[in-house]
This record gives structure tokens, sequence and C-alpha cells, in this order.
């Protein structure tokens, strides 16, 4: 190797530390140091922002030992998977659709992208009052129609299946979006070619289609679900983890031990909870998805 | 300073794993650092601006206090002569007190803050305020009418906010629904099962854990008082596993079993109580007088008429449970002397006379007595509800009390609404309490 290509590779390998640097340091200090630090909190007892003295374990087994920790991780894979369940078929249907040359394509794809622009909160509160089991329109149709009250938020399973829809409602957009841009690179020629060999649409849709957006799925998997485990606003806002703790997740539970209760010590453990949940999970997607792809 | 910094990157880290929860905290996101509290009246040339969170927002129309406070801000930037300038910082109410510790673990915070009476324990304990002692004391000993004494203030020794304003639980009943108002709790009970029809219900108690049940302690409290209990004692030692703590909640039941009540209500919190109410799907609500001017903005709001709470004993209402927005000094204030100077223009004649107009009690006794006031349209209401707000008095609760008061709906729910036994449920909310607390 001449000295000149020596120089120019130890160029090219500054400048790329240069371009990368400011990303590693962000996520270094907006994530690996505060994981770190929520990790060290979360073996200590806490009085308000004080962090006490070192008390080992002792959140984890109030998380992990109790019914009301496993009630909570229960209520979080629920919430996460169920919703997962919804959106990935429901996004990935609606995208399909949309790609279609359709009359009113680009209103019909403001519509549906529209919940996704606004917040948790509008979003929490815009379902709790349609779904008011006093007030609501929905209640209000519900009773002309049956002369029974809607009831939404005052029955455990209904109450969790009534978040997860509004999530779903809420969420399907992103995934729209992602598998929307994905199928418009797929190339045409592909499609053209398997017709010549005789294809159905549905040979089109399981052989070329899926497979060329797989990857986009898998994205738009662990993305979503790392959004539903941390998820806090929009269930806070609807039913605060009621009726009976039915809809109150881990990350529900974090916040309101870290930030209503201030035992920030076992808030801290939920958070850390929740972190080692999202990188299981996500190492089942990669693990299901690429095992199916071998 | 390490445990500090340690503390406030603990809370960061928290809100950054909790990374779907950013848009729901409402934490202030601006605020003028300071130095410690030490040595704060000195001024800086640097930064002439004092920061107040409050609930109110004066760029708001929709609450007449918010009128008020933009006119009270407008006024001391105009008049002072310090040169200072008061900048508001609005958030939700039930935001503040997560914003402000937040803020302090971090040795920040505003200059000023506002707060619900019933949180006061919780900012001192989480260190968001400062006492403010010396300058209260000569301050109330200049207003006689002043319905709070410095005495009544001192939390161990020291006074750490004044209240502005005051406010008395009371019912709300539709009149067009109940001809007769009820005389004790056992009559609501008949009543409300009585007028609930096929579009609303009789009466409706919010028993959802949201809103830290603030909700069901304002009715929990006055009834339990009424009962002959209490809450907790003098050490707060819980007292709350009583015989008039199961009385408390199996009036509650009834009112379920009734079907004055049904199911819905357990989702409900204060402002979906207060919503029905306007939209006419719940006659009989108890809500504080401060909320008059939010529910008189309705449609319905001619056939509203307020009550002090009935008691157990007919004819003797429930001992009235009375709070108050409080104004502080916040613990890392620039300069204490504006920032007091600052909270005493919330306490003028002039200003106290705006707020009565906006349904919110003053704190100036005397007021009731100026003729300005009594030809206020909404004289009559402000009248009754002070006459009713002297047989209670404004308790400070515990710096746990939102979670204490979480504990206690879960248990009223699991009694109401799942048929458990009251005494059972209440001495299991007691034992952990005792539990925390070494009792």
């Amino acid at each position: 190797m001449t000295a000149e290509k020596k120089t120019r590779r130890w160029k090219d390998k500054w400048i790329s530390i240069i371009f990368v640097a400011p990303t590693i340091l962000l996520i270094l200090f907006v994530s690996i140091v505060p994981m770190v630090i929520a990790f060290r909190t979360s073996l200590h007892d806490t009085n308000y922002g004080e962090i006490l003295g070192f008390v080992g374990l002792k959140h984890y087994k109030q998380i992990l030992l109790t019914g009301d920790g496993w009630n909570n991780i229960f209520n979080t894979i629920l919430y996460a998977m169920g919703s997962l369940a919804v959106v990935i078929p429901l996004g990935v249907m609606a995208a399909v659709g949309l790609n279609n040359k359709l009359k009113c394509v680009t209103l019909l794809r403001t519509l549906i992208i529209l919940p996704w622009v606004l917040s948790q909160t509008v979003v929490a509160l815009l379902w709790k009052w349609l779904l008011n089991g006093n007030f609501g329109p929905v209640s209000y149709v519900w009773f002309a129609l049956t002369g029974e009250k809607a009831d939404f938020f005052n029955t455990a399973w209904i109450a969790r299946i009534t978040v997860i829809l509004v999530n779903v409602w809420f969420t399907f957009p992103i995934v729209l979006i992602l598998t929307l841009a994905a199928l418009q690179s797929i190339p045409l020629d592909l499609f053209e070619a398997a017709k010549v060999d005789g294809a159905s649409r549905r040979d089109l849709f399981w052989k070329i289609t899926l497979p060329m957006i797989k990857p986009t799925i898998l994205t738009a998997v662990v993305m979503q679900s790392m959004e539903y485990f941390s998820m806090v606003t929009l269930i806070f806002v609807m039913t605060a983890g009621g009726p009976f703790d039915a809809t109150e997740t881990i990350s529900l539970r974090a916040f309101k031990e870290g930030f209503t209760y201030w035992h920030l010590g076992l808030g801290s453990a939920f958070s850390i909870v929740i972190f080692v949940m999202n990188i299981l999970f996500s190492l089942i997607y990669v693990r299901i998805l690429r095992n199916k792809e071998d | 300073m390490k445990k500090r910094f340690l503390a406030a990157a603990g809370l960061m880290a928290l809100a950054a794993c909790l990374s779907g929860c950013q848009g729901s905290q409402g934490t202030a996101a601006s605020t003028n650092g300071g130095e410690a509290a030490s040595d704060t009246s000195a001024a800086s040339d640097e930064d002439k601006t004092l920061t107040l969170w409050i609930f109110l927002n004066p760029e708001s129309t929709e609450d007449a206090r918010s009128i008020v406070l933009k006119n009270i801000v407008e006024k001391y930037n105009d008049e002072n002569e310090n040169g200072y300038q008061v900048v508001v910082e609005s958030m939700n109410w039930d935001k503040i007190e997560t914003a402000a510790i937040q803020a302090a673990a971090a040795n920040t915070g505003p200059d000023i803050i506002n707060f619900f009476s019933d949180y006061l324990q919780t900012h001192i304990e989480g260190g968001t305020v400062q006492p403010m002692t010396q300058y209260a004391e000569e301050f109330i000993a200049s207003m006689p009418d002043y319905l709070h004494t410095a005495d009544s203030l001192k939390i161990g020794g020291e006074i750490y906010g004044l209240p502005w304003e005051t406010r008395v639980y009371v019912n709300w009943y539709r009149k067009d629904i109940y001809e007769t108002l009820p005389n004790s709790l056992d009559e609501l009970v008949e009543m409300a099962a009585e007028k609930t029809d096929e579009r609303g219900l009789g009466f409706a108690l919010g028993l959802s854990e949201g809103s830290s049940a603030s909700t069901f302690m304002e009715s929990f409290i006055p009834w339990i008082h009424s009962a002959g209990g209490e809450l907790l004692d003098p050490d707060g030692k819980p007292l709350f596993n009583s015989d008039a703590g199961v009385r408390v909640l199996n009036t509650m039941k009834a009112l379920y079993d009734s079907g004055a009540m049904d199911n819905s209500v357990l989702s409900m919190t204060l402002d979906d109580v207060q919503d029905g109410f306007k939209a006419g799907t719940i006659y009989g609500i108890s809500v504080g007088s401060h909320r008059a001017s939010t529910l008189y903005n309705s449609d319905l709001a001619e056939n509203f008429v307020s009550a002090p709470i009935p008691g157990f004993e007919s004819g003797t209402p429930a001992p009235a449970l009375v709070a108050g927005q409080t104004l502080a000094l916040g613990k890392y204030c620039k300069n204490t002397d504006a920032a007091f100077d600052f909270i005493t223009y919330f306490f003028s004649e002039e200003t106290q006379i705006e707020f009565l107009k906006a349904n919110s009690m003053t704190v100036r006794s005397s007021l009731y007595d100026n003729p300005d006031v009594q030809a206020l349209e909404n004289y009559d209401d402000l009248a009754a509800w002070n006459e009713y707000a002297s047989t209670g008095t404004m308790t400070v609760h515990p710096d746990d009390y939102a979670e204490l008061s979480v504990s206690l709906v879960k248990a009223a729910q699991e009694v109401i609404f799942n048929g458990a036994d009251p005494k059972e449920q209440l001495d299991s909310v007691a034992a952990w309490y005792n539990e925390k607390h070494g009792f």
C-alpha cells in the first residue's frame, strides 16, 4: 500500500468519525447515561429527588414478586401485542389499498394520516369524550339504538379493548406511511414479469409484495412495539389505569410511582423492566422474521 | 452537590426511559435558573424577570380568574419600582407539583409558585418553596380582615405560603329536578334514587383514581367529619378505618345500590362529573365553589343551585371542607423582596373584588360588607358559601396525600362495585399507611 493510499484511508477514517461522533455523543448522553443512572437509582431508596441508601434488588422484588407487578406486566404485554396484532395488518392493508390508482387518493391519504399528527393528550381527551358513558356522542347513539347505556371504561376487559382500539386508531398511520413508501420502491418490472409467468393477484401479493416489504414491516413492528411498551399519556388520560388496575401498564405505573408518588427508586426499577422487555421482544421479532426468511 | 446532580440526573433518567410520557408531564420548559436560596434578596442586573408558575393562563378568557391574573401581572409590571417584570408560565393544575419537584432537584424552579393548599406539605418536602415567615407575618398584621392568622399558617414554625382565595365544597343540584333539597345524606340517597331516570343519574360521585382521586376525597372528608370521624390524627396516623369511615363507604354504596349512581361513576374524574352536570345527564354533584363560573357556563345554568353538603344528622350539614390556592416563594427565587411584593398584589381589595366577581371567594372577610360586593349578581351565592365555609377550617394534608387518596378510592371501589367489606378495606389501607410511616 502506498503512503498516499494510507494517508487517504486515515483521512477517510477520521472524516467518518467526525460525522458519526455527534450521533454517538447524543445517544450516549440522552440514552446510555440516563439508563445507567436510572439503574443506579433503582437500587436505592429515594426521598423526592434525593437518593438515599442502597437497597439492592428490593424494588425489583416489589415488581416481580407481587401480584400488582405481574398485573402490570400482563397489561403491558396485552396492550402492546393487542395493538400490534391490529395495527400491522391494518396498516399494511390500508397501504396496499392506497398504493392503487384510486380517485381522491391524496385526500384519502391525508384523512387516514390525520390521527398521527395529533398529540396523545388530544387523542385521549377526544376519545374519552366521544365514549363517555353519560354524555358522549357514541353513547348517545348507542342509547338511542339499544335503550342501554354504553360502557367503555368501567369493565376491565372492555376498558382494555377500548384503549387498544384507540391506540390502533392513533398509531396505524405510521405503519401505513412506512409500508406505502416501501411499496412504492418495489420495481414494477417484477410484477410485470410475474404476470407474464401467469401469477395471480394473490401470488403477486404473497410472493412479491410481502417479501419485498418484510424489512419495513420488521422495522415498523420494532418501532411500534417500543412505543407501545413506553406509552403513558394515552392510557393515563383515558383511564388513569383503571378500572381496578385493568389498564395500568408498567410505563404508567413507572410514571405514577416516579412522578406522582415520588418513589423514584421504584419508578426507575419499572423503567428498567420496560427497557429489558423492549430488548427481549425486539430480539424475538427479529428472530421470528429472520427464521421465516431462512 | 454530587447528590443533587445525581438526583436531577435520576429524574431525567426516569423521564428519558419513559419516552412515551413526554407529552403528558406539562413541565415548565424554561425556568430562569437562580443561585441557591441564600441571599436571594440581592437583585441581579442581568435578569430582571420573575417567573410565576400558576394554573391560570393570562392569555385565556375562558376562566374569569385568568383575566384577573392578567390584570395583576400588568399592573405589577407597570407600577413596581424595582424594575422587575413578572412572566407567567401556565400549566395544568395537577402537573405543578411534578414540574416543581423535578425543577427543584435540578436546583432551579420558578421565583413564585402557585399551588393548591392540599399540596403545601408536598412542596415543602419536595424542596420547591422557601419560608416567607418574616414577610408574611408583617403583611398579615397589616391585613386584619385576612381569614388566616400567621400562626395558623405555620408549619414547623415557618410560613411557606399565603392562600389568596378560599373555596368550600358544596353540593350542586338541578332545581327543576329536585323540588326540595336533601337535608341529610340518607335523604340524598333516597331522593337521588327517585330522580334517576333514563336521561340521567340522580347524583354522582367521581370514583376514578384519576387526578389523584381528588373528587372522591372532596366528599369522603366532609362525610367522615359529619359521621364524627377524622382522616388522620394530629401525628398523621390513620383514623379513617373507624366506624365513621365504614359509615361513609356504606352510604356511598347505598347511592350505587339504590340506582342513584351506576357503573359509569367508576371512571369519572372531577371534570367528567362537572361536564355531566353541565350536559344535563347528572342531576346532583359535589364540587367546589370555585367551579361556579365553569358550571354557570351551561345552557342549563338557570336550574343550578348550590347548597351545603348534607350530613348524617338531618338538618345539620357536614362540616365544610375548605381549601385554597396558595402563593409561595420558589426555593430558588432570584429576588424575594420583589417576588413577595408581587404576591401582595393578589390581596388588595380591588383584586379580591375582581376575584369575587369571578366566583372566587375572597380571603378578606370585610369585603362581604363592601357595598360594591353586595351589589354583585352572585353575592347571594358568595355569602352562602362564606357562611358554610365558616363551619370548617383549612387542613394541611401529609405530603403523600395523593397516594393515600388513590389507596382510599381503590378501597371504596372494591366496596361499592365488588361488595367488599368496608372495614376490611379501610383496615388494609390503614395497615399499609402505618407500615409506610413506621407507626
